[in-house]
């Protein structure tokens, strides 16, 4: 009977059902409507409008050159970066609109596929986002950008042996650095940490030549690692190196963001995140951090945070499982209510970068949770997943183990 | 190999593991029809970004929309917006496709700034008792775009997401989804009793020894079903009146408690109980003790109500659902655990081990909980 109590825990159930409520119940988000009383008054900034402007020419060639492929593609990689640097999933989706008539036909353009692949990709759509990959892939066995792709998707979901695979595949049919570090940050997460970081360093300098995206990818795969040798500092540099490097990115503000957070450094998180507010991501850390540094701001931030979380509930959007964990542990300091969360994104989005372990882990431990605590265990021992912080942190509760 | 190729790779490396800096394009449909009428009243809230990127709204290309520019273009947004939905009424073995006439341009505020919101009437000519509603606004341009369709008939509101792989909604005017709402919360009541251990062991605590009575030799089996029921009928009775309060008054926010104070309770309560198993010091009238630790849980019931996010009109409708899942819950774990406490209360196994080992058990589970949430969570 005590033992079974261990293993019951607050399952998908509840949050299914808490959709399915949240989905009919009226919503209360909505204002009053209303007639703006000057017509100079400002309604909108469209941040991408210049950006857009600049693909105007090439929307309107994709209107009139219906044969025209390259054209097409052009235009929906341009829309992809848009939707990258603005973090707005509607430019995935208009790139995926612009691909659609050519992925109807036969036989399909192979780089439409990948294109289609990526899109599905920044969707969390990843079962599709293989499926279409492995299309592409058959088409044109030497797409280094296929295969590189298909590396990153497998080494999200942990899935190390393909991804080395997958990784091993761009020697061929690419750059060298980039199968390189390809292939050591999937190792450096399956057992060969050390080694990895060692080896992705001895080329760093080479990295130099290449163009700023590589070279920030690259330091972010470093930083990723020293963070894991418990090297903060140092992480802490490549971090600033690789954002130096991409300005706008917004996933190297959050590494650096949560990095920050982890040193006890939050008025140096907001300083990194303030002008980003229109990002959820990038929000959620300020929430975090202001919370920390009892900032007079801290509410607001985390009621903005929780209005979008809200919104993306409503909608049945499932992407934000990784930051809604993070929102419940460190602003709401729910932390049964965020295992929850967490463990659905380890288990049914398969989301399984250290970001997702770290918060899986400490929701774990802080809602004593034995089964959850096992499957971690057994999937650090079954992959020689290493990470100083982590390691040190992974320990049974007191009575859990007789 | 191309440095515009190698760009995307590595878009392609990151993209991932960030989830989206923006809330994806969502519209708000509401569609309302009031009994015995032909038309529907329809208000659709459209983000006035979403909109640029199709009509071109932002005429003088600063990047900023104004109130102006977008009231220049009423006639163009109403068009191109009624233009993508089509609403169709059956009834009476009729079926009739409604004219949407545009009415007012507003704009409204979302969390991710302003929409324009287009009134409108659809008349349909019969008086429906299902609508079937086609949706395919933006479509066309942007695969991830969703209508968030609300549907009011009397007071019933019924909730539908419109997507490009699924653009169609029908929708029974009569027969509410109340019910099946009602349904879902009261599934939610019953698993929350039952998967919620700490309650669970806390009436497990009351209900073990409600078979016994405690006298100088310690435990002794009850004399009769009877005393044993009536036992437990009093101490589940107050324990429910107890948490039905507390969770009605937390859910009404007339009261509010710390998470964190109540959770370390739940847990004290646990832990009280269970001692008070290995070492009597309530023997009587042990239905005050389950009133008094039934206000606590109560307080635990409504946090778990509070995370499904119920507002408004839904709200008496939750709580009156699941408290009565709750409770539904707790009877089914007193149905079974009671006829078999009452057989075996005779065996000195029950008595002398069952009986004080699990309570030692409980006891230092529940107490280590009390110290992981003391301890672990640094705000209520």
């Amino acid at each position: 009977m005590i033992a079974d109590l261990w293993s019951v825990r607050p399952c998908g159930i509840f949050r299914t059902a808490a959709f399915l409520l949240l989905a009919s119940s009226s919503w209360t988000a909505i204002g009053t409507p209303f007639v703006p009383a000057d017509d100079e008054a400002v309604l909108a900034r469209l941040p991408a409008r210049q950006a857009l402007q600049g693909l105007a020419p090439l929307r309107v060639a994709v209107a009139e050159r219906r044969e025209d492929l390259p054209t097409a593609l052009d235009l929906a990689r341009g829309y992809i970066a848009i939707g990258r640097r603005e973090g707005d999933p509607r430019f995935v989706g208009y790139a995926e609109a612009v691909l659609t008539p050519w992925l109807a036909r036969t036989p399909v353009p192979e780089p439409a596929l990948v294109l289609k692949a990526t899109a599905l990709q920044y969707r969390h759509r990843f079962d599709e986002s293989l499926a279409v990959l492995d299309r592409a892939i058959a088409l044109e066995p030497l797409d280094g950008q296929a295969w590189l792709t298909k590396a990153a998707l497998l080494e999200l979901r942990g899935d190390f042996a393909e991804a080395r695979r997958a990784c091993a595949h761009l020697t061929r049919a690419s750059d060298q650095i980039l199968a390189l570090t390809c292939l050591a940050s999937v190792n450096s997460r399956n057992g060969q940490l050390v080694a990895s970081h060692e080896a992705l360093l001895s080329v760093s300098a080479e990295t130099a030549r290449l163009p700023s995206a590589i070279r920030g990818w690259s330091e972010s795969v470093l930083a990723d690692m020293a963070e894991r040798l418990g090297r903060d500092e140092e992480a802490d540099a490549e971090l600033r190196d690789a954002i130096s490097a991409l300005p706008d990115d917004p996933y190297l503000k959050a590494a650096r963001a949560d990095l920050l957070l982890r040193l006890g450094r939050p008025e140096e998180a907001i300083a990194l995140t303030r002008e980003y507010e229109s990002h959820d991501s990038l929000l959620l850390r300020l929430a975090i951090a202001g919370q920390r540094a009892h900032s007079p701001d801290a509410r607001r931030w985390a009621a903005a945070y929780e209005d979008r979380l809200e919104a993306a509930v409503r909608a049945h959007d499932s992407t934000h499982t990784r930051e809604h964990a993070l929102f419940l542990l460190d602003v709401r300091h729910d932390a049964r209510g965020a295992l929850a969360v967490a463990a659905d994104n380890w288990h049914v989005q398969r989301q399984r970068e250290p970001t997702d372990l770290r918060v899986y882990l400490r929701t774990a431990q802080l809602a004593a949770s034995r089964p959850d605590l096992d499957e971690i265990n057994r999937y650090l021992s079954s992959t020689g997943y290493e990470d100083r912080n982590l390691r040190a942190d992974v320990r049974y509760p007191a009575s859990g183990r007789p | 190999m191309r440095v515009g190729a190698l760009i995307l790779i590595v878009l392609a490396v990151f993209g991932a593991p960030s989830a989206y800096a923006h809330k994806p394009s969502d519209s708000y449909l509401r569609l309302e029809v009031s009994p015995h009428a032909t038309q529907l009243n329809g208000q659709w809230d459209i983000a006035l970004r979403d909109l640029d990127f199709v009509l071109d709204l932002d005429r003088d290309h600063d990047g900023t929309l104004t109130w102006g520019e977008v009231r220049n273009a009423k006639a163009r947004i109403t068009d191109y917006a009624l233009a993508h939905l089509a609403v169709e009424a059956l009834g009476a073995g009729d079926r009739s496709q409604c004219t949407l006439n545009p009415g007012d341009l507003l704009v409204d505020q979302h969390v991710d700034g302003y929409y324009a919101v287009v009134r409108f009437v659809a008349e349909c000519g019969i008086r429906p008792t299902r609508i079937i509603i086609r949706y395919r606004l933006l479509f066309d341009v942007d695969v991830t775009h969703r209508g968030l369709l609300n549907f009011t008939a009397g007071d019933s509101e019924q909730a539908e997401v419109l997507s490009i792989d699924s653009p169609a909604a029908s929708i029974s005017v009569g027969a509410p989804g109340r019910w099946r709402e009602f349904h879902g919360f009261v599934t939610e009541g019953i698993w929350h009793i039952l998967k919620g251990y700490d309650h669970l062991l806390f009436l497990l605590t009351l209900l073990f020894p409600a078979v016994l009575h405690y006298g100088r030799s310690g435990w002794v089996p009850q004399s009769t079903l009877r005393k044993s029921a009536l036992d437990v009928l009093k101490i589940v009775t107050a324990f429910t009146l107890a948490h039905s309060l507390t969770l009605s008054l937390a859910t009404l926010g007339l009261v509010h408690l710390p998470s964190r104070w109540v959770e370390s309770a739940i847990a004290a309560s646990v832990m009280l109980g269970a001692l008070n198993n290995l070492r009597p010091v309530v023997t009587r009238r042990r239905w005050v003790v389950a009133f008094a630790f039934g206000l606590i849980h109560g307080f635990g019931f409504a946090s778990v109500l509070a995370d499904l996010g119920i507002h408004g009109s839904n709200l008496v409708l939750a709580l009156v659902g699941f408290n009565g899942g709750v409770e539904l819950g707790q009877l089914a774990v007193v149905a079974a655990v009671l006829p078999m406490a009452f057989l075996g209360r005779h065996t000195v196994f029950y008595r002398r081990a069952f009986m004080p080992a699990g309570a030692a058990i409980i006891s230092v589970l529940a107490g280590y909980w009390l110290v992981i949430r003391l301890t672990t969570t640094s705000l209520g």
